[in-house]
């Protein structure tokens, strides 16, 4: 006891500083900072003389050398005498398009996915489960690989592209529209029945089983050469109709001593069949059909996919002048009923009004828009000189440019068919299948990760909650909007961060599927310029920035669905 | 104590800066002198020489049923060896894509590339590569389905166009098609594998690459008949080895053996009869394998027979090359540029004197 409290004198020197704690640590960081200095500048020196010994000392200059490649997935404004610079350019506005649309599709597809898992329908919860467990346990690159070499590799070769709808005419039968009217009426009659009224069950059964005959008639019709003549044959005397006819009534009374459960569907079953028979054998359905000429708009093949392209002409901004205005006024009448729906506590439906508001002015602005005629006499190219003509004659003559289309065009908005050439689609968008497999890949793939979270997060509100927005009369909907998720998103908002964090570094496994992203043209790059170090320098920055940018984000959303404590 | 540290970061990097200044004047490089350069004296201690090959291109280096690499390419490769270890297998392959070349060389990783590798200007500087005597003298080519009925490169305009990235043909295809105003749509993959798969798949209209390489993987294909090679060369493409600038002493010994292998099919040297000539009367034979008093190897560093070795395990030129690529085999190809210039070709070695 004695030694101890002794101790402390004797060390009273110029030492004793030491002893002090503070002090301790101020040391320790010093050296643990010349430690650091020491490391970096050695591996530094080492890593510049390696690379001065072999005259690839890092530099941007070659950034300004010319390209000399192509690149599939480019803005028209790349060719081959491109520089590095625009090559590289290119590769983040790829990777971009990636992120960017995989983020939002991801996101929406992972909330679904996490409500459906929540599901207290069996079949879909089961569905999503499977989805979720097969999704987040295989590896991405293998997915990857299904997508593109399996999935996109077995699209029709470009000569028999899918196209939607099928090129040529195509016959809608009148009788669909008889259909559709008598299901409808069928619907509305048995209306006040309950679900499992026999009444209910046997009217709908009887018009399902109509439905079935006649089309089971034109479809035998059509393929069994001894069904030609059937149809609207109308002989009361043949063997044939006659055996049909008693066979059927014979059914129809067996029916009735079918176990009560039963007797309903059997009795609608057979009485229906018989209707439809009898329609079908006089002729009284409709043969008639609607000739319809139709163009594809939408081709799929191995090269991708080619749909129409909407492109804004010369009178895109005065309409969007109305849009604007619609927007601003929709803005005003939401917040305005909003506040008043909050003072007052009347019921406005605010979000329809804005919505009406908008779509008003959107529709009056693009009549309003055309109003001035467009001109008559057009110049345009013909063989090597400039000629005026009839603006008629130049479209029939197919003499206008896209630019000229632009810029005579009545409507804000111009829609350009795909058409075919040998090759390729000279006209209208395309989107290749590189681009398709990769944003299928990593959408799907990490919305397996986000419903999971989106799940855990719903899960983790108490359940008190849920049943106090019962108790208030709230339907499932408003529970979900307004009570439920608010409180989840605390929840799921830091790891949905870092699986937008994940997808967006995940797009560098595009070499796979050889799209042109970042990574890929860098690696060209390289290749071809030498610059390997500058090359991984500059996609660590960019990928760096990428991520920043969305935790920068995410970490403001999270600040503001955070709960408030005071 | 967060702002503080804040103001340490800036002021460890200027240390760190002026640390590694004053460093790079100190660090002096020592410099390891001795008969043999440090890649060959490298090669010996570990007794096997690490070659850079392609990772499957049949006829070049491609693995055999037994897992053994074998090819054109490959017995550049153990020539090499042979005529440093005296062992053709004392070869370790290493298979490398495309785009992996330059950092295999640069590295260190491997000693010797044989990897169908055009010889072009930036490679030789920015690669700090020594280019061998060319091996294989090819052009770029281009395959098509006969489906198509296209036979001229002009109607390709507009097409696709399947290539491997990281290559001199994915540039040459850029200069091909706009020098003659067609346009096109590069399909660029990272290997040769997917490159071909995504071409038979028909996700491109042509396939680009090398001819012998088209040859081959024509060959291989399921119908060769299905596939047609346009007539038309859109590139020089000297194919041959390589090895890092930093040690020219092992690039003269690659180099020579190169040399000896064209100069041995010259003299009518083969592996079959190689013991005739060991008792040659002629001087100039009697120099090229070390026989007697002339010295060969010897000037390199390696056995004065080494190339009595090489030819006794590995073969000369025109037995190679009948080996993997003759009308013997699948791919049946002329000799054509790759012949003796006693022959029309261009191939000729420089006097072993």
């Amino acid at each position: 006891m004695s030694a101890a409290t002794q101790q402390p004198r004797t060390e009273i020197g110029i030492f004793s500083f030491l002893r002090d704690t503070r002090t301790l640590q101020i040391i320790g960081q010093i050296i643990f900072a010349i430690i650091l200095i020491a490391i970096i500048s050695r591996i530094t020196i080492d890593v510049l003389a390696a690379l001065q010994q072999r005259n690839l000392t890092p530099n941007f200059s070659f950034l300004q050398i010319r390209a000399g490649f192509d690149i599939t997935e480019s803005p028209e404004w790349y060719t081959s005498n491109s520089n590095y610079g625009d090559a590289f350019l290119v590769g983040v506005i790829n990777t971009l398009r990636i992120v960017i649309i995989g983020l939002f599709a991801a996101t929406v597809i992972g909330v679904f996915v996490g409500i459906f898992l929540l599901s207290t329908n069996y079949l879909v919860r089961t569905i999503s489960k499977v989805y979720v467990e097969i999704l987040r346990n295989t590896p991405l690159l293998v997915q990857l690989f299904v997508w593109y070499y399996i999935v996109a590799f077995s699209l029709p070769q470009f000569q028999n592209s899918l196209s939607f709808p099928q090129e040529g005419v195509t016959l809608i039968g009148l009788r669909l529209f008889i259909y559709i009217a008598v299901i409808f009426f069928a619907l509305r009659a048995v209306r006040q029945h309950a679900t499992n009224s026999p009444v209910r069950i046997g009217v709908l059964t009887a018009v399902a089983a109509t439905i079935f005959m006649i089309e089971a008639g034109f479809w035998l019709g059509s393929r069994v050469e001894s069904w030609q003549n059937v149809y609207a044959r109308g002989n009361l005397y043949a063997v044939q109709f006659l055996i049909y006819f008693g066979v059927s009534v014979v059914l129809i009374a067996a029916s009735t001593f079918v176990p009560k459960l039963w007797r309903s569907l059997a009795l609608g079953a057979t009485i229906g069949q018989l209707i439809g028979g009898l329609l079908f054998y006089f002729g009284i359905v409709p043969n008639a059909a609607f000739r319809i000429e139709l163009y594809p708009i939408i081709y799929m093949n191995i090269r991708g996919f080619a749909f129409p392209e909407l492109l804004p002409t010369a009178r895109f901004a005065e309409w969007m002048a109305f849009v604007g205005l619609g927007i601003a006024l929709a803005l005003i009448i939401y917040y305005y009923f909003g506040r008043l729906n909050e003072t007052t506590g009347q019921q406005i439906p605010n979000g329809r009004y804005a919505f009406l508001a908008l779509i008003i002015l959107v529709v009056v602005g693009w009549f309003f828009v055309g109003i001035e005629p467009e001109p008559t006499m057009v110049p345009v190219e013909q063989d090597g000189t400039i000629v005026s003509m009839l603006l008629e004659d130049a479209t029939a003559n197919g003499l206008l440019t896209r630019e000229d289309q632009l810029l005579y065009s009545r409507q804000p908005l111009a829609f350009f068919l795909p058409e075919r050439s040998n090759f390729r689609f000279t006209a209208g968008a395309e989107i290749s299948p590189e681009y398709m497999a990769l944003l299928v890949g990593l959408v799907i793939y990490t919305s397996a990760f986000i419903a999971e979270i989106v799940r855990a997060g719903i899960q983790a509100v108490p359940h008190g909650q849920l049943e106090a927005a019962r108790a208030l009369g709230l339907n499932s909907a408003q529970t979900l909007r307004q009570v439920i998720l608010p409180q989840a998103l605390r929840v799921i908002i830091p790891p949905l961060g870092n699986q937008y964090l994940n997808l967006a570094k995940n797009s560098s496994l595009a070499i796979a599927v050889a799209f042109d992203d970042m990574f890929r043209i860098t690696y060209t790059i390289m290749n071809q310029s030498g610059q390997s170090v500058t090359g991984m320098f500059m996609i660590m920055v960019c990928y760096l920035a990428m991520s920043l940018t969305i935790a920068t984000i995410t970490n403001w959303a999270n600040r503001r669905f955070q709960l408030v404590t005071r | 104590m967060f702002r503080r540290s804040i103001l340490l970061i800036p002021f460890v990097l200027i240390v760190a800066i002026l640390v590694s200044v004053s460093f790079t004047t100190v660090g002096a490089q020592d410099e390891f002198t001795a008969e043999l350069g440090p890649i060959t004296q490298q090669v010996v201690d570990r007794g096997e020489l690490v070659c850079g090959v392609n990772t499957g291109l049949a006829g070049f280096a491609a693995p055999n049923d037994a897992g053994v690499y074998e090819g054109f390419d490959v017995d550049i490769c153990r020539a090499v060896a042979a005529a440093i270890l005296g062992d053709a297998n004392a070869v370790s392959f290493r298979p490398l894509q495309a785009g992996e070349r330059q950092a295999a060389i640069q590295s260190g990783e491997i000693d010797l590339m044989s990897r169908n590798t055009t010889w072009t200007l930036s490679r030789d500087v920015v690669w700090a590569a020594t280019f061998a005597p060319t091996t294989f003298y090819d052009g770029q080519g281009l395959m098509v389905r006969t489906d198509m009925g296209i036979t001229e490169i002009e109607e390709l305009d507009g097409a696709s166009i399947c290539v491997q990235s990281g290559t001199t043909t994915e540039l040459n295809m850029a200069d091909a098609m706009s020098s003659r105003g067609l346009e096109y749509t590069p399909q660029v993959f990272a290997d040769a594998a997917s490159t071909w798969d995504a071409y038979v798949a028909g996700r491109c209209d042509a396939f680009t690459t090398d001819k012998s390489g088209l040859a081959a993987y024509r060959a291989t294909s399921e119908d060769p008949g299905s596939h047609l090679i346009l007539d038309i060369t859109l590139s020089k493409e000297p194919l041959g080895p390589l090895s890092p600038q930093s040690d020219p002493q092992f690039a003269d010994i690659v180099a020579w053996t190169v040399y000896g292998l064209i100069q041995a099919e010259e003299f009518g040297i083969t592996s079959q009869n190689i013991d005739d000539f060991l008792s040659s009367e002629s001087p100039d034979i009697q120099r090229f394998l070390g026989i007697g008093d002339n010295a060969a190897g010897s000037y390199l560093g390696i056995p004065n027979d080494f190339m009595v070795t090489v030819i006794r395990q590995v073969g000369n030129y025109g037995e190679i090359f009948d080996r993997h690529l003759g009308p013997e085999t699948v791919f049946g190809l002329e000799r054509g540029l790759n012949d003796l210039w006693t022959n029309g070709g261009l191939l000729y070695s420089p006097p072993f004197r």
